[in-house]
């Protein structure tokens, strides 16, 4: 009769337990959900802020723009190239 | 006493099996209905949106990308000073008041207010602090250049389920490829609504493939400043302009006036998503004489300087009479002035020689009546007539390039095949494809047919060099470069005849003209100042090739 009394509250005791390890995990799992969370919010900030300036880069650095702007600025576009195909002798030693 | 028990043990017996009939209901019947409320109340399942690739120029530019937008919503119910919001939005977004105000005064929950709003519009809005307002992030379709190249690279635009679809040219051709397959996300929330991330299941997103263009972002610029002056300068209702790489067939600049803009191509009407160069039939007129030419001289049935017997006078074939284009004649001229003049009765003296069949032939070779194969979406083609349809005057007529329908890519990429030695290339617009984990599929070159010898191919250049030494365009040809060129100036068939004041003046060539690097092909769309090719598209082409000679560093030929 002792040993079925012991067993018992063997087995409680250790339900007891293992329930006490359950609430503590689930409740650590949700706590590190909640920072998670907020880690992710501040990825998808910095995601958004990145990609805010990707677009800025983008449309600074198109063709329309640059040219836009070197035109309103006073730049004009040359018609006189010099390309030289053979070398050319720019400097002698007397 | 017996009877009482037996009535006690009756009603708990009922008791019970009405329980286990009840829980047999709600447990095994109503199994599937209460597993997916429980599953609505605990889990959630989120779209993981696959990002659309992106559209490059051959130096990486992106022509086409995405872009963070937001979509402003309210609820009117949480609103308590709707005038002021509504005087304050419309200062911040430069939307009418009323408008906002209509949309606040309906009796909803969820209202939209404003789309497409950049990151600092949101900001300042949300330091307005109102209750009540609230953005949805949204993936924007984006480009840097506007409207450069729209044609080629299309648009997006939403299908009948609201979902984005790429329409017209590379975003159209290579929808699949671009577009991706959306993920999703399974969680499971606790009762305060945390998730909890051991029960999260997902199902990978692949975002889609980046597609590298052969498009030179300098050279589609210069292509597209130089067409919109000279449309301007000529009055022309439109035009287009193409230039390819000879060896590769790689399409280094597209472009066609008027254009629209993709990002508001809702603003515009469906006939301006059209690629010209891809979609529009016309007739060539005299800039498909050197394909005619070409395929005589590969015949052996004329040389440079074959004399032309009929070309004293106006050719007659049968009811019609053939007339050269300025009602000169030139007796005994060669091949090589035929091609000068642009001489029509020449030309039907060249069809008689080689023949129909051959004359066909010759033109199934250059791709005349098939697809060429470009990756782009839209590409339509012209059909060449059974045998049995041709008349005497159809073969003499087409000998100068009327009464056949062709595209403008489809006459690029025949002239390119003399300008590559008598390769025909398949014109190509995709360069490699970028996968979403960084591998890259290269496209290479393909070679579609020899439709006429290496002989025959330098024998034609040197004739389309002649042609715009001595030829109609020789006032705007460029100095100390050998170009191999030809004029068109073709009539636009209306209604059964031909519209007596309007033309579609052309220039197609290659140069420098011993080693080609570039093959272009410039169309100006009914000029108002002059309806000549060598008066309008030539001078056209000569200023966008003196700009490419000095990009490309090319040295003078003498």
């Amino acid at each position: 009769m002792k040993l079925l009394y012991s067993i018992v509250g063997l087995l409680f005791i250790t339900a007891l337990i293992l329930e006490g390890v359950n609430i503590y995990l689930s409740n650590k799992i949700s706590t590190d959900s909640i920072i998670a969370s907020k880690l992710q919010a501040r990825i998808d900030n910095a995601d958004e802020q990145i990609s805010a300036l990707n677009s800025e880069v983008l449309k600074y650095s198109s063709y329309q723009v640059v040219s836009n702007r070197a035109m309103a600025l006073g730049f004009q576009v040359t018609r006189n190239y010099i390309s030289l195909y053979s070398p050319l002798q720019v400097a002698v030693s007397k | 006493m017996t009877y009482r028990i037996t009535l006690i043990v009756g009603f708990f017996t009922i008791a019970y099996l009405a329980l286990i009939s009840r829980l047999f209901y709600w447990q095994v019947l109503r199994y599937a209905d209460i597993k997916q409320i429980a599953a609505a109340q605990n889990s959630e399942s989120i779209t993981l949106p696959a990002r659309r690739g992106s559209i490059l120029a051959s130096d990486d530019f992106k022509l086409a990308t995405n872009k963070i937008s937001y979509l402003l919503y309210a609820n009117p119910k949480l609103v308590k000073d709707k005038d002021y919001l509504a005087d304050k939005l419309s200062s911040l977004l430069d939307i009418p008041k009323a408008s906002i105000s209509a949309q606040l005064s309906k009796d909803l929950f969820w209202v939209k207010l404003a789309n497409n709003l950049d990151m600092s519009s949101k900001d300042s809005i949300e330091g307005l602090r109102i209750k009540g307002l609230g953005f949805q992030e949204n993936s924007l379709r984006y480009y840097p250049e506007s409207s450069m190249a729209a044609q080629l690279v299309g648009f997006v635009g939403k299908d009948q389920n609201d979902q984005n679809r790429g329409y017209f040219g590379v975003e159209g051709y290579y929808d699949g490829q671009l577009k991706g397959r959306d993920g999703r996300l399974y969680v499971i929330h606790d009762a305060l609504g945390n998730t909890i991330l051991n029960e999260v299941r997902e199902e990978k997103r692949i975002d889609g493939r980046d597609i590298a263009l052969t498009i030179d972002r300098t050279i589609q610029y210069i292509a597209e400043k130089q067409l919109k002056d000279g449309l301007d300068q000529y009055e022309a209702d439109g035009g287009s302009i193409v230039i390819m790489q000879p060896k590769t067939g790689k399409i280094l600049a597209m472009a066609s006036f008027p254009r629209f803009d993709p990002q508001k191509y809702y603003d515009f009407e469906g006939s301006f998503y059209k690629n010209p160069v891809i979609s529009n039939l016309y007739e060539p007129g005299s800039t498909f004489k050197v394909l005619v030419m070409a395929s005589a001289i590969d015949a052996g049935v004329v040389k440079p300087d074959t004399k032309c017997p009929i070309c004293s006078q106006a050719v007659q074939i049968g009811e019609y009479k053939i007339k050269t284009w300025n009602d000169k004649y030139f007796p005994d001229t060669t091949m090589t002035e035929v091609l000068m003049h642009s001489d029509n009765t020449g030309m039907v003296y060249v069809g008689k020689q080689l023949g129909f069949n051959k004359f066909i032939q010759y033109l199934r070779s250059f791709g005349i009546g098939s697809l060429t194969g470009i990756d782009l979406e839209g590409e339509t083609t012209g059909i060449i007539k059974d045998e049995k349809d041709w008349y005497p005057i159809d073969v003499a007529t087409a000998t100068f390039g009327q009464g056949i329908s062709i595209t403008p890519i489809q006459l690029i990429t025949a002239v390119n095949a003399i300008a590559n030695g008598g390769v025909l290339m398949k014109p190509y617009v995709v360069d490699h494809v970028i996968t979403d984990e960084g591998k890259t599929i290269e496209v290479n070159p393909q070679i579609q047919q020899r439709p006429i010898s290496e002989v025959s191919a330098k024998v034609m250049t040197e004739m389309m060099v002649n042609a715009v030494e001595k030829g109609e365009a020789k006032w705007t040809k460029l100095k100390n470069y050998k170009v191999a060129g030809k004029t068109g100036t073709a009539q636009i068939p209306v209604a059964g005849h031909y519209d007596p004041r309007n033309t579609l003046a052309s220039f197609v060539g290659f140069f420098p003209a011993d080693d080609p690097q570039i093959t272009m092909l410039v169309l100006v769309d009914k000029p108002k100042k002059s309806i000549y090719g060598a008066e309008t598209a030539a001078p056209i082409f000569f200023n966008t090739a003196s700009e490419i000679i000095n990009y490309y560093n090319i040295p003078p030929t003498y």
